[in-house]
C-alpha cells in the first residue's frame, strides 16, 4: 500500500493506484481527456500533467501514466504544470470550431469546462483550422467530426472495450480521424456509449439532437427496466417529457456504461395526444372519462362481479415489467379481496424456470456483472446475452479480455463481442453438456464429494446416459479445470425447465473442488425476480386462466402493466377469451391492443414518474427516483404556464398499485396504504432493511443443494424430422418498449429465422430465401438465415413486432419439415 | 474617523426667523425662474431622444440573406434572470441549427439587457421602443414573426 | 362618563405619505399618538430566496429593485461583495465610474427624499426643482447605462459599458451647474419659518438611542454620531477623494434635513474629484471566470465563445466562504452577508436592509407627537419600502 503525497496532503492508495486516481481519492480532480477508469491509460491528451517535486520520478509528468509510489510528492497547482495545462488547451484548441452555439454537448462538455479551468482565455494561433467530412453513423449517433481533439476514447471504447471493430482511427498526425471506412450504421448494440465518452460534442445524441441543453434538465438517478440486468441510468426530462438517457455509474452493476436498448428506448414514456403513442387519459368503454369516474366505475365493476360470482371471479394479470411495488400491492389485493391471482407469467415452463432461478440463487453463488468481469471462465448457457441482456455481454467481454475462456451452450448462433467456443445443441442437450463438462473438469471420484450433493449427482448421472461429448469439450474442460472462479451465465428463454436449476447445483458442485464457482441468471424481463419470490405455487399462469375464462370460471380481469397481445402465443383464443368476459380493466403506460380493448383504461404512470423498485437478475434491490411529474407535454412556449388550468400536471396519473388499491378498495381497509407499509412485509429479507432499499441483495435464497427443482423430470422428447420453433428475444424488435419506442423504430431489424446449415440442406434452404411456415394458426412467412453456428432440428425466430409469432398457438411448438415451404 | 473629514451642519442652525422673509426670498427664487424656459416637453407630441444603449423590446436580427441570425444556442434564454425567453431549436435539411420557436414574455422581462449581452451571434438586440400596448396580456407574448419586424407595430 | 379612550388608526398602505406601501396602525389619544406598529411585507418578492436559485450574474438586476429611488448603490453593493468572495481585483477606471454612478444614485435618492418629504410636510415647490434635477441624472443613467431607473450598470468584476465622451461632459455639466440648483432648494426651505417650526425638536432620538436601534446613515449621522461606511470602511477606491461626513447635533427631523442637504453638496464634489481624475484603462477585470469576451472576440476565437458560454449558462463559481460586506447606500448601511458552497449560485445572500432598521425606529419616534407630525417624522427617516420587504 503505497503512502504518497498529493497537494500537501497524505494519502494511503492500494497498489497499481494511478496517481490520478489517487488524487481523485482525495476530492482533487486533475483535469483529462482521454484518461476512464473503465478505458485506462494511454497518455494521449498530455492534459493530466502534475509536478513530481519528491520520489522516483521527478518533474512534469503525466499522472495517468504512473502509479502511485511510496515517497512520492505530487503537487497539482504548482506553477510549472499548470503553465503546461494551459498550454496543451490552448494547443488542442487550434482546431476546434466555433460550434458552441449548435453544438448539444455545449452546457456538458468536458472541453469547455478544462478550458475555463486551465485558465485559456485567448486564442493565439492565427492559421487556419483543420476540418473533416462527418459520416452518417446510424439513427442513434450523430458524428462531427471537426471538434475532435484526439484523445482516442472512443475508439479506445468501441474497439476494445466493447469489442466491434467498424469504428477507429485513420490517418496519422493532424489529420487523424475516427470514423468509419464509409457511412453506415454502427454495429455496436452499445454505441451510444460514445455520446458520453466523447468529451467534446463529435458524437452526439441524434434522438436528443437540438433538443435541449443541459441546464434546463430535470435529472434523477434512475434505473433501466427493459431487461432484468437493472442497469442505473440518469433520466433527463423537460418539458414533461424524457429526452435522454444517460449511464449512470454503479460499480457493481453496469458500470459506467449503458446499451443501445436501454439508452434511446425511452421515448414510450412521451405522452403526445396528437400521436398514437403513450395513452394520456382514462378511458370509459373507449371513451375519455374522468380520471375518478374510470377508477370508480372499475372498482364498481369488479365489486359486481366478486359479489355475484364469489371473489375467485375476478382475477389480476401482472407481467414481467411490474415494479416490487405493483407486485406486492397485486398480492396484497388478491389476499385481502380473495381475488384470483396474482398472475404474473403466461407460460408455464418459464414460470417453473423463473421460481428455480429466483430460488437457487443464494447468496454464495450469486455473482454481479462486476465479478463477470472479473472471472476466469465463462460458461454460457442456454442464453444468448447479446440479445436477452447486453450489458452482460459487455461484461462477459472485459473477461475475455483478460484472457477468460468463454464457452457458449445454446441453440441459437450466439455471437459475443469476444472469442468464444460454441456448442450449437437443443434446449434439452444443454444440461448433458453442462453435466458432462462439469464432471470432466472436477477431476475427482464423484463419490468422495460430500454427501449433501448425492441426490443431485444421482440425477446428473442419469443425464449422461447414452451421452457421447464431442471431443472439443474435453478442451474446455480442462481450462474449466483450471480456473478458479468460473461463472455460469444461465438463461431462462429457450432453456429447458430443470437447467436453471441444474446450472445453479452445478455451480455448488465446483465449489466443492475448491473453486470459487458464480451463477449469474439471465431472466425474461426486469420484473422477474420480483415476481419469482412473490408468485405462489396455487396461483395459475396465464394459460390457465384462459381456460378459466373460457369454461366461464373467472369473469373480471385486471392487467396490471400487462399486455398478453404482446406475450400470450395464441392471438384468435385471446380474442375470444376476453370477449366471453364481462369486464376487464387496463393499467398500463403503453398503447397496447389490451389497453384499447378494455372495459376501463386507466393510465398508469411510468418509472419516471414515480419510484420504483426493482429486483435485478442477482436479487439486487434498486430504487429509481422520479424524474419528472409526468402529465400531459408542455408544448412550446406553455412554460411556464400562463394560463390557468385546474389540473395537476401528472394528476391524471397514478403508478399501478396506487391504482390497484384504490380499484380494490384498499384505502379502506388501511388507509395511508404507501410502500413503505406493504412492500417490505412482502419479501423476507427486505423489512431488516426498510424501503426503499437501493443496492442491496436482501431477498436471496439459502445456501445449499436443493434438489427439489432438479429432480423433476419433463418429457424431453423430439420426433424425428422435426423442428422446434424457438422463440427468441433480440436486442430491438421484440420487446414491448421497442414496440411502442420510436426512438428504437429506425434500428430494428426484419424478421429472420436462424436455421443450421445443415438443416438449410436438408430442406433445400439458401440463405435469405424466403419460407413459409405452416403453424396451427396459419402460415408465417419469413427470411431465413443459415448459420453453421445454429443447432440442428430447430428454426429459430424473434418474437418480433412485425411478424405474427402468435400463430404459432403455444409455447413450445414442434414443426414437422413438410410444413416448410420456400416461396 | 478624523475630526477634519466631519463637518458639523448643526452649528450655525438658528431658532429664530420669520414668517415673511422666508417666503420672499422663496418668492424670489421662484419669479427667477418663472421666465426662464421651461424644461419640461409636451409629451407625447414631443419626446426626448433615447440613448444609444436603450434597453427598450426585443428584436431577432436578421442577416444579408433576410434569414434569422439566432442559431438557438439557448443562451440568452438561461443568462435570462426573469426567465422570460422560451427557445425550441429544430434542425433543417442541411443539418444546421435554427430556432422553431423563439418567444420573449415582455411582461415577464425586466429589460437588464443581458440576452443581448450573452448572444454570440449578435441575433438578439434590445430596441429604442419604450411604449407599447396591447388589448391582452396574451398578445405580449412574442414570438418569432413579432420579434422580427419589433417596432413596426409600435414605430407606425 | 368621561373616559379616556384611544383610537386606532391606519395609516397606508396606500397613503401617499407613507412613500410607498408602509402601513404604520397608530393608537391616538386625541391626537397625540401613545403608539405606533409599523406593519411591512406588502412589498414582499422574495428578492432572497430568488436569489438563492439565481447564478451571481443573475441577482444583479434583481439588486436595482432593493432601493430603487438609488438603484446604482445597491448594485454596487452586491458587486463588492461577490468579488471580496472571488478575490479578483476591479480595474480602476472602473471603480472611479462606480463611485460616479453610487453617489449620483445617492443624490438621486437624496432628491426623491427631499421633494416628497417637503411635500408632505406642504412645501409644494420643491418637489419640482428637485426632480427637475433628478431628471438630468436619469438621462446621464441613461446615457451611459441604457436604463434610467434601474441602470444595471455596475457589473461583477467591474462596470458593463465603457463611458462615453457624452456621459462625460454631461457629468462636468452637471457638477458645475448643481450647487447653483443646491442653493435653490436651501433658499426654499432652510430658513423657512413654517418648515422650522414643522421640523425642529420633531422626531428627536439621543446618539446612544440611534446606535441602539440600529440606525445608519443619514438618521444616525443626525443624531451626531460620525459613521460613514465610506469613511469608516473605504471600498471601491473611496479613499481616494476628499469628502466630508456631515453630521448633526440635536436628532431631530430638521437636523436629518441638513445632513443631507450637505451630503448633496459632498456627492458632487466627490463626483467632481472623480471625473476629473478618471484613470484610462478597462472597465472590467480580465478574469476569465467573470468576464464576459467582446463580440468581436466571440465570434472568431473558440476559447472567447466557450468562456462566453460558461459565464452566462453556468455562471461563475465562487468559492465556499462566507462574507459580510457594507456600503453607504443612500439610506445607511445597506449589508450584503454572503453564504458561497463553491458553486455559481449563492447558498444565502441575507440583505441588511437600512431602512428596516429605520422603519423599526418609528414605534419610538412617533410616540408622544401628533398625527401630523408622523408624515414629517416618516418623511426624514426617508424609508423605500422595495428594500424593507425585499
Amino acid at each position: 500500500m503505497p503512502r504518497l503525497i498529493i497537494d500537501e496532503r497524505e494519502i494511503e492508495v492500494p497498489e497499481g493506484t494511478k496517481v490520478i486516481d489517487a488524487a481523485e481519492m482525495l476530492g482533487i480532480v486533475i483535469p483529462r481527456f482521454c484518461y476512464h477508469e473503465a478505458l485506462g491509460s494511454v497518455g494521449a491528451c498530455r492534459m493530466c500533467a502534475v509536478k513530481f517535486i519528491q520520489g522516483p520520478f521527478k518533474g512534469v509528468q503525466m499522472s495517468c501514466m504512473i502509479e502511485a509510489q511510496d515517497g512520492m510528492v505530487v503537487s497539482t497547482t504548482d506553477q510549472e504544470a499548470v503553465e503546461f495545462r494551459k498550454r496543451v488547451i490552448e494547443l488542442l484548441m487550434k482546431n476546434h470550431p466555433l460550434d458552441c452555439p449548435v453544438c448539444d454537448e455545449g452546457g456538458q462538455c468536458l472541453l469547455q469546462d478544462e478550458t475555463i479551468s486551465g485558465g485559456h482565455a485567448m486564442r493565439r494561433f492565427p492559421g487556419p483550422k483543420r476540418t473533416y467530412r462527418d459520416q452518417y453513423l446510424g439513427p442513434f449517433i450523430k458524428h462531427e467530426m471537426n471538434r475532435c481533439i484526439h484523445c482516442y476514447r472512443c475508439s479506445r471504447f468501441y474497439q476494445e472495450f466493447a469489442g466491434y471493430r467498424d469504428l477507429g482511427p485513420m490517418q496519422i498526425g493532424d489529420r487523424l480521424y475516427f470514423g468509419r471506412f464509409s457511412d453506415g450504421c454502427l454495429e455496436s448494440p452499445f454505441s451510444g456509449n460514445l455520446v458520453d465518452i466523447c468529451p467534446t460534442g463529435v458524437y452526439t445524441d441524434k434522438t436528443a439532437r437540438f433538443k435541449l441543453r443541459r441546464w434546463d434538465l430535470q435529472r434523477a438517478p434512475g434505473l433501466c427496466n427493459q431487461c432484468s440486468l437493472g442497469c442505473n441510468t440518469v433520466a433527463n426530462a423537460h418539458y414533461r417529457g424524457v429526452m435522454r438517457m444517460e449511464a449512470r455509474f454503479n460499480r457493481d452493476v453496469n458500470g459506467y456504461f449503458l446499451c443501445d436498448a436501454g439508452r434511446f428506448g425511452f421515448s414510450y414514456a412521451n405522452g403526445d395526444p396528437g400521436l398514437w403513442r403513450r395513452p394520456l387519459f382514462p378511458k370509459i368503454a373507449g371513451e375519455v372519462a374522468g380520471a375518478a369516474d374510470a377508477l370508480s366505475a372499475a372498482r364498481k365493476a369488479l365489486d359486481d362481479i366478486a359479489a355475484k360470482n364469489g371473489p375467485g371471479a375476478v382475477a389480476v394479470v401482472g407481467s414481467q415489467r411490474n415494479s416490487l411495488e405493483t407486485q406486492s400491492m397485486m398480492n396484497l389485493v388478491c389476499e385481502t379481496r380473495g381475488w384470483l391471482g396474482p398472475v404474473f407469467f403466461f407460460d408455464p415452463a418459464m414460470r417453473l424456470k423463473t421460481l428455480s432461478a429466483v430460488h437457487e440463487l443464494d447468496g454464495e453463488i450469486a455473482v454481479s456483472m462486476k465479478q463477470i468481469e472479473n472471472a476466469d471462465f465463462i460458461l454460457v448457457v442456454g442464453a444468448d446475452p447479446l440479445n436477452e441482456a447486453p450489458m452482460s455481454a459487455m461484461a462477459i467481454r472485459q473477461a475475455a479480455r483478460k484472457k477468460a475462456p468463454v464457452v457458449t451452450i445454446d441453440p441459437r448462433p450466439v455471437s459475443l463481442p469476444c472469442d468464444s467456443q460454441h456448442f450449437a445443441v437443443l434446449p434439452k442437450d444443454i444440461e448433458s453438456y453442462l453435466g458432462a463438462l462439469i464432471l470432466k473438469a472436477m477431476g475427482k471420484d464423484a463419490a468422495s464429494l460430500g454427501s449433501e450433493s448425492e441426490n443431485f449427482r444421482a440425477y446428473l448421472g442419469s443425464q449422461l446416459e447414452n451421452f457421447n461429448p464431442p471431443e472439443s469439450l474435453d478442451q474446455c474442460a480442462r481450462l474449466l479445470a483450471a480456473s478458479s472462479k468460473p461463472v455460469i451465465i444461465c438463461g431462462t428463454d429457450v432453456t429447458m425447465e430443470t437447467t436453471p436449476a441444474f446450472a445453479a447445483d452445478c455451480v455448488r458442485l465446483l465449489n466443492l473442488c475448491e473453486k470459487q464457482a458464480g451463477l449469474f441468471n439471465l431472466l425474461p424481463g426486469a420484473g422477474s425476480f420480483g415476481a419469482g419470490l412473490l408468485s405462489r405455487t396455487e396461483v395459475p399462469t396465464f394459460a390457465d386462466l384462459v381456460e378459466y375464462i373460457e369454461n366461464g370460471r373467472v369473469r373480471g380481469l385486471v392487467f396490471a402493466e400487462s399486455d398478453p397481445f404482446h406475450c400470450y402465443p395464441d392471438r384468435a383464443r385471446l380474442e375470444s377469451a376476453l370477449s366471453k368476459l364481462d369486464f376487464f380493466l387496463a393499467l398500463d403506460y403503453f398503447p397496447s391492443e389490451t389497453a384499447r380493448r378494455a372495459s376501463v383504461f386507466y393510465p398508469a404512470s411510468t418509472i419516471f414518474e414515480t419510484g420504483a423498485t426493482f429486483l435485478n437478475q442477482e436479487g439486487r434491490a434498486q430504487f429509481a427516483s422520479p424524474v419528472h411529474c409526468g402529465g400531459e407535454p408542455i408544448r412550446p412556449g406553455e412554460h411556464p404556464p400562463r394560463v390557468y388550468s385546474g389540473l395537476v400536471p401528472g394528476g391524471d396519473h397514478l403508478p399501478a398499485w396506487k391504482a390497484l388499491a384504490s380499484i380494490a378498495g384498499m384505502e379502506e381497509t388501511c388507509p395511508d396504504i404507501a410502500p413503505e407499509k406493504f412492500v417490505p412485509p412482502s419479501i423476507p429479507g427486505f423489512e431488516a432493511l426498510g424501503y426503499p432499499v437501493d443496492g442491496q441483495r436482501p431477498a436471496l435464497a439459502k445456501s445449499g443443494f436443493k434438489t427439489q427443482w432438479g429432480l423433476n423430470t419433463f418429457d424431453k422428447s423430439q420426433a424425428p424430422l422435426t423442428f422446434e420453433l424457438l422463440m427468441v428475444e433480440w436486442i430491438f424488435g421484440t420487446s414491448e418498449f421497442s414496440a411502442w419506442s420510436d426512438s428504437l423504430a429506425p434500428a430494428v431489424l426484419p424478421p429472420l429465422m436462424s436455421i443450421s446449415a445443415k438443416d438449410a440442406v436438408r430442406l433445400g434452404l439458401a440463405d435469405k430465401d424466403k419460407v413459409s411456415v405452416e403453424l396451427a394458426g396459419g402460415e408465417l412467412e419469413i427470411v431465413v438465415s443459415v448459420s453453421d453456428r445454429t443447432a440442428e432440428s430447430v428454426l429459430i425466430v424473434p418474437r418480433h413486432n412485425g411478424l405474427e409469432w402468435q400463430k404459432s398457438h403455444d409455447f413450445r411448438v414442434f414443426v414437422s419439415s413438410e410444413k416448410i415451404r420456400k416461396i | 474617523m478624523e475630526k477634519s473629514d466631519i463637518i458639523n451642519v448643526s452649528k450655525n442652525r438658528g431658532e429664530k426667523g420669520n414668517y415673511v422673509k422666508p417666503i420672499l426670498k422663496g418668492l424670489q427664487f421662484t419669479m427667477g425662474n418663472f421666465f426662464k424656459k421651461p424644461v419640461t416637453i409636451q409629451y407625447p407630441d414631443q419626446k426626448t431622444v433615447r440613448s444609444q444603449r436603450w434597453r427598450g423590446l426585443h428584436k431577432l436580427n436578421v442577416d444579408e440573406k433576410g434569414e434569422l441570425k439566432c442559431v438557438a444556442c439557448g443562451l440568452c434564454a438561461a443568462v435570462c434572470p426573469s426567465q422570460a425567453i422560451t427557445i425550441l431549436a429544430r434542425e433543417d435539411e442541411g443539418g444546421t441549427r435554427h430556432p422553431e420557436k423563439f418567444e420573449v414574455n415582455e411582461l415577464r422581462c425586466i429589460f437588464c439587457g443581458f440576452c443581448q449581452d450573452a448572444c454570440p451571434k449578435s441575433a438578439i438586440s434590445l430596441t429604442k421602443i419604450y411604449e407599447y400596448v396591447n388589448y391582452n396580456r396574451e398578445d405580449f407574448v412574442f414570438d418569432i414573426s413579432i420579434l422580427k419586424t419589433t417596432g413596426e407595430k409600435w414605430n407606425s | 362618563m368621561s373616559e379616556s379612550k384611544t383610537v386606532t388608526l391606519n395609516m397606508g398602505p396606500h397613503h401617499p405619505a407613507t412613500h410607498g406601501v408602509l402601513r404604520v396602525v397608530l393608537e391616538l389619544d386625541g391626537e397625540t399618538i401613545v403608539n405606533a406598529t409599523p406593519v411591512i411585507g406588502y412589498l414582499h418578492r422574495g428578492i432572497e430566496k430568488i436569489c438563492e436559485s439565481r447564478t451571481y450574474q443573475q441577482i444583479l438586476p434583481l439588486t436595482d429593485r432593493l432601493d430603487y429611488s438609488a438603484a446604482s448603490a445597491n448594485n454596487l453593493g452586491y458587486c463588492v461583495a461577490v468579488e471580496k468572495l472571488l478575490g479578483i481585483e476591479v480595474p480602476k477606471r472602473a471603480q472611479y465610474l462606480r463611485v460616479i454612478m453610487a453617489e449620483f444614485a445617492r443624490i438621486m435618492g437624496h432628491h426623491l427624499w427631499l421633494g416628497t418629504h417637503a411635500l408632505d410636510i406642504g412645501a409644494m415647490t420643491v418637489i419640482f426643482y428637485a426632480f427637475r434635477d433628478r431628471e438630468m441624472i436619469m438621462a446621464m443613467n441613461e446615457e451611459i447605462a441604457g436604463y434610467r431607473l434601474t441602470p444595471s450598470f455596475i457589473r461583477i468584476g467591474g462596470v458593463a459599458y465603457e463611458a462615453t465622451d457624452d456621459f462625460i461632459a454631461k457629468v462636468r455639466k452637471f457638477v458645475a451647474w448643481f450647487p447653483k440648483a443646491l442653493e435653490g432648494y436651501h433658499q426654499l426651505l432652510t430658513d423657512n419659518k413654517i418648515w422650522t417650526t414643522r421640523t425642529m425638536n420633531i422626531g428627536k432620538i439621543s446618539a446612544e438611542e440611534a446606535i441602539n436601534h440600529g440606525l445608519t446613515g443619514p438618521s444616525l449621522r443626525g443624531s451626531g454620531v460620525a459613521y460613514d461606511v465610506r469613511k469608516a470602511f473605504p471600498y471601491s477606491s473611496y479613499g481616494d477623494f476628499d469628502f466630508k461626513i456631515p453630521i448633526g447635533e440635536n436628532g431631530d427631523v430638521y437636523d436629518r434635513y441638513l445632513v443631507r442637504m450637505e451630503e448633496f453638496k459632498q456627492s458632487i464634489a466627490i463626483i467632481a474629484q472623480a471625473i476629473e481624475n478618471l484613470p484610462s484603462g478597462p472597465v472590467m477585470t480580465d478574469n476569465p471566470l467573470v468576464a464576459s469576451p467582446s463580440q468581436p472576440e466571440v465570434q472568431t476565437d473558440i476559447s472567447a465563445l466557450i468562456r462566453r458560454f460558461m459565464v452566462n449558462a453556468k455562471g461563475t463559481p465562487v468559492p465556499s466562504g462566507e462574507l459580510y460586506s457594507a456600503v453607504e447606500g443612500a439610506k445607511g448601511e445597506l449589508g450584503f452577508y454572503l453564504v458561497g458552497d463553491g458553486s455559481e449560485q449563492p447558498y444565502r445572500l441575507k440583505i441588511r436592509s437600512s431602512c428596516f432598521y429605520l422603519a423599526s425606529a418609528l414605534p419610538r419616534l412617533l410616540v408622544g407627537h401628533m398625527v401630523a407630525d408622523a408624515i414629517a417624522i416618516i418623511g426624514s427617516l426617508d424609508v423605500v419600502l422595495g428594500e424593507i420587504d425585499r
